[in-house]
């Protein structure tokens, strides 16, 4: 298939990209499957080993109630992803059709849709999020309701601009006269060409809900402990580092800027090929 | 005063090495007014941006040089030890234009606040002006202005890159004019690049036709228009609503022009060509003159 | 470039500012007549009386009609009245005047910061494109949008407050034992300068650095993206081509023509990050016990204070429009197409 093609010449191109989609790729198994591989119940506690330093059979240390800190990433790996996935796709589909809808047929229906998406944006999107989760409880479901409202307008206006550039092209011309309504157009005719782009923004925004749900853990207003989250295990590790402790904030800390690093740079890669106007 | 000899540029892309120029060569006299013509894609503002040392990072000379006056100057300009008196007109004036300064500031840029009126003046425009942003002004004026920078930097050669593409008739008779004029007052060459062939021979002394990234003939615009030796320029004139009775008359040129990143013929204008014979293929035709001032390269010439 | 003209474009945007504004209060409004319960006991702050609540209950019309009610409730703005604090007691707008400036200075200090940085780096990086100095631009810039701001704050106070011994402990905004400073603009480093306190000057300096960077790396990210990427589609346009024929001087061809024309994106780019900031401002008060907005946002947010809320509300959409007003009259000063076109 054309796709596989090009994504594999692009890989070849770019070993970068190429070892940044297989981190991810390795990511997302260790998220599937991690949690039946490790040796420690994360929420097991052991007082008696409490705040104990890294060591090669513990090699991310004890936090401050003698849970294994490694355990509680890789748990965590699957409940991050998972919210940061959820709300990426939840702000995809949703932002997709209100940008579609909006760029396709303008007039009243435009200025709805960008009036809906510019009163989200006219306020800091963590603000509104943290809103959101603090009016509607902390709940793995209310923080994926609140970062995929806060990343619709992002979605909306990027699919948008995608369509109404390409609205008048010939082949939609085409389309619409061998007989398809409008809405078949839309949707089987030009929504695909804006695929590659989306899939671009999709990786980048994932980073980026991704630290959001670390940050609404991390002030209290998202996943309440015991539950294993990157952010939850910086914020109870935090009040440690004064004293010294530091891998009980540090590794969580560490995993999350490392897949947020990758989704990022897999993004960028991505972005340089589908990009036509590149030059070497 | 201007010499381009076996001229080879090769361009880094995504899809591969674009072959933008194919052993140019070319001779420029001080005063002269040569054309360079060719359709879009020929390789003509490739030329004219490595004469005035405007290339693309992307850019590479994979063989022959630039000689001014003798020096060879190289395809950068800022990293010329010799500073060859080159200036370029462009094919959009109003993008060659800095949209957030006066015209008046851009001309002091370039030659000093004493001589932007001028400037303007003998471009024909009022002075007062100088005031104005380029958005104020219409196509025709922004490419006066975009000669009387180009003139700030007291020029020998002055490189016009389809100066006159983007405007109406009338203005771009105005344009030609004004070059024309300032070339004669001032001693200054030309090199006018376009792709309109009766546009050249109204204006030039000499024409050279370019296809595909080579030069294939050299001529005075009489012997050019009356007997083109190449079979690509003769379809030319053939193509020019000048040279016929009626519309049924135009030919078109066979073809496109080939893909300069794909495999290229020694001829490339061998796939189009209708005196295509096998040895055409066997090594590129060299330029070579039939009469002192009329260079062709074609190994089966129209005589 | 009469300043008539300016004072005209500034009105202007201010006007055009309103809707956005009147549309917060409209909308904070609706917000305390929907919640459940008594809206004047949410105002009256903590424990209040019977009297108080009934007393409230006139002030606000609450027993008329909802247009009524609206009316009193903008009269109760004008007067600067926006309800009392639960958690604190106090008038929202006095914990508001107390808390802001601490807010102001560390995420002005962190643009400041920021655009110091990402600026030349963007620049730098645009001009010697694929040379090591680009690639330490990527890289920076890739780091940068990849750390959360909480983390970098708690790293950067177990390097510099724990292995170092160089910050002092990330406590506030001065060191407890110090002597108190006269408050008069509510900007500690302000203060210390009116009232020639050096010591304090340092020490509130030493308590701002940590928290400032913390904040400001959040901004580098996005900002030196876009200087490095506004600077390369500069620099590849027409008119810098037909510049470099006119034999310009570097210099002015890179700050005069190239620069000016890119920082348009930078600006538009700037008003984004300042949101981003005042939402990252949360995390890093909580790390550094900064009494900002943020914390007190938070605070208000967990005890369900809707006057704390609404008052925080209302004090960002006035900031945000007030920052964009402002950005957009530096982009017409930089751009004259948008000046002239109002």
């Amino acid at each position: 298939m054309a796709l596989t093609a090009a994504l594999q010449d692009g890989f070849r191109r770019d070993p970068l990209t190429a070892v940044t989609a297989g981190f991810i790729l390795a990511v997302c198994v260790l998220a599937l499957i991690g949690p039946a591989l490790t040796a420690y119940d994360p929420l097991a506690t052991d007082p008696a080993n409490a705040l104990m330093p890294p060591t090669w059979l513990r090699p991310c240390g004890t936090d401050q109630v003698g849970r294994d800190i490694c355990a509680r990433i890789v748990y965590a790996t699957r409940l991050d992803l998972f919210i940061a996935v959820s709300a990426v796709v939840i702000a995809l589909v949703i932002g997709s059709l209100i940008g579609s809808l909006a760029g396709f047929f303008g007039g009243w229906v435009d200025r709805i849709a960008m009036w809906v998406t510019d009163t989200i944006m006219a306020f800091p999107l963590f603000l509104l999020a943290m809103g959101i989760v603090a009016a509607l409880g902390s709940s793995v479901e209310n923080i994926i309701y609140a970062t995929a409202i806060v990343n619709v307008p992002f979605y909306a206006r990027t699919v948008r601009a995608e369509i109404n550039q390409r609205r008048d092209a010939g082949f939609v011309e085409a389309a619409r006269v061998s007989g398809n309504g409008p809405f078949r157009v839309l949707a089987f005719h030009l929504f695909p060409t804006t695929v590659p782009q989306l899939a671009v923004q999709m990786t980048l925004t994932m980073g980026w809900a991704m630290l959001n749900a670390a940050a609404l853990s991390f002030i209290g207003l998202g996943i309440r402990p015991p539950t294993p989250e990157w952010g939850i295990m910086v914020a109870e590790g935090a009040s440690f580092i004064i004293t010294g402790e530091w891998w009980v904030a540090l590794f969580p800390g560490l995993a999350l800027v490392l897949v947020v690093l990758s989704l990022n740079l897999l993004g960028d890669g991505l972005r340089d090929m589908i990009d036509p106007r590149e030059r070497r | 005063m201007l010499a381009v000899d076996g001229l080879t540029v090769h361009f880094e892309t995504r899809r591969g090495v674009v072959r933008a120029l194919d052993r140019v060569s070319l001779r420029i006299a001080p005063g002269e007014i040569v054309g360079l013509v060719g359709e879009s894609g020929s390789g003509k503002s490739v030329l004219s941006y490595a004469i005035s040392g405007l290339l693309d990072a992307a850019a590479r000379i994979v063989a022959g040089d630039i000689l001014w006056y003798g020096t060879p100057i190289g395809p950068g300009r800022e990293q010329r030890t010799t500073r060859a008196a080159v200036a370029q007109i462009f094919q959009n004036p109003r993008a060659s234009l800095n949209p957030i300064r006066t015209i008046g500031q851009q001309l002091a840029d370039v030659a000093g606040k004493r001589r932007v009126a001028d400037l303007l003046r003998s471009v024909r425009l009022d002075p007062e002006k100088a005031r104005n942003y380029s958005f104020e002004l219409s196509g025709g004026q922004c490419q006066r202005v975009g000669i009387a920078l180009a003139l700030g930097c007291e020029p020998e050669l002055l490189v016009a890159d389809e100066s006159t593409t983007g405007l109406d008739v009338t203005t771009e008779a105005a344009v030609m004019e004004l070059i024309g004029d300032l070339s004669a007052r001032r001693g200054m060459a030309t090199l006018l690049v376009t792709h309109n062939l009766a546009l050249a021979a109204a204006h030039c002394h000499r024409i050279l036709v370019m296809h595909a990234g080579q030069i294939v003939e050299s001529a005075p615009v009489a012997m050019l228009t009356t007997a083109a030796l190449h079979p690509y320029t003769a379809q030319l004139i053939a193509a020019t609503p000048q040279h016929c009775a009626s519309a049924d008359d135009l030919q078109v040129i066979p073809g496109q022009l080939p893909d300069l990143a794909g495999p290229l013929t020694p001829c490339r204008f061998a796939t189009r060509c209708q005196r295509h014979a096998p040895e055409c293929d066997e090594a590129p035709p060299p330029l070579v003159a039939i009469t002192p001032d009329h260079l062709v390269a074609c190994r089966h010439p129209l005589c | 470039m009469s300043t008539g003209s300016l004072g005209g474009t500034i009105l202007r945007r201010l006007v055009l500012g309103l809707p956005t504004l009147a549309g917060v209060i409209v909308v904070s409004f609706i917000l305390t007549r929907l919640l459940p319960g008594d809206p004047a006991v949410y105002f009256a702050g903590a424990a209040p009386t019977a009297e108080a609540i009934a007393e409230l209950r006139k002030t606000l019309l609450l027993d008329h009609s909802l247009w009524d009610q609206f009316v009193a409730y903008l009269v109760q703005l004008a007067r600067g009245d926006l309800g009392r604090s639960l958690v604190t007691g106090q008038p929202v707008v006095k914990d508001l005047s107390l808390r802001f400036p601490a807010t102001l200075e560390l995420t002005g200090t962190a643009l400041a910061l920021a655009l110091s940085v990402a600026v030349p780096l963007g620049i730098a990086g645009a001009l010697r494109k694929g040379r090591a100095i680009d690639h330490i631009c990527r890289i920076v810039s890739t780091m940068a949008l990849s750390m959360p701001a909480f983390f970098t704050g708690l790293l950067l106070v177990f390097v510099f407050y724990y292995l170092l011994g160089l910050a002092p402990a990330p406590l506030g905004r001065v060191d407890p034992m110090a002597f108190p400073l006269p408050d008069r603009t509510g900007f500690i480093l302000m203060d210390a300068i009116l009232a020639w306190d050096w010591s304090n000057f340092r020490d509130g300096l030493a308590h701002l650095v940590l928290p400032a960077f913390a904040l400001a790396l959040a901004g580098i990210g996005p900002l030196t993206r876009v200087t490095r990427g506004a600077m390369l589609a500069v620099l590849t346009s027409d008119f810098i081509r037909a510049a470099r024929s006119y034999d310009m001087p570097r210099w002015r061809l890179v700050y005069v023509y190239a620069l000016r024309n890119a920082m348009l994106p930078v600006l538009t780019t700037s008003g984004f990050v300042f949101s981003f900031l005042i939402s990252a401002n949360v995390v890093v008060e909580k790390v550094f016990s900064w009494p900002g907005i943020g914390s007190y946002a938070l605070e208000a947010l967990v005890a369900s204070d809707y006057a704390a809320v609404q008052g925080f509300v209302l004090a960002v959409a006035t900031l945000y429009v007030l920052i964009n007003i402002a950005i957009d009259i530096l982009y017409g000063i930089v751009d004259v197409r948008v000046r002239l076109a109002g």
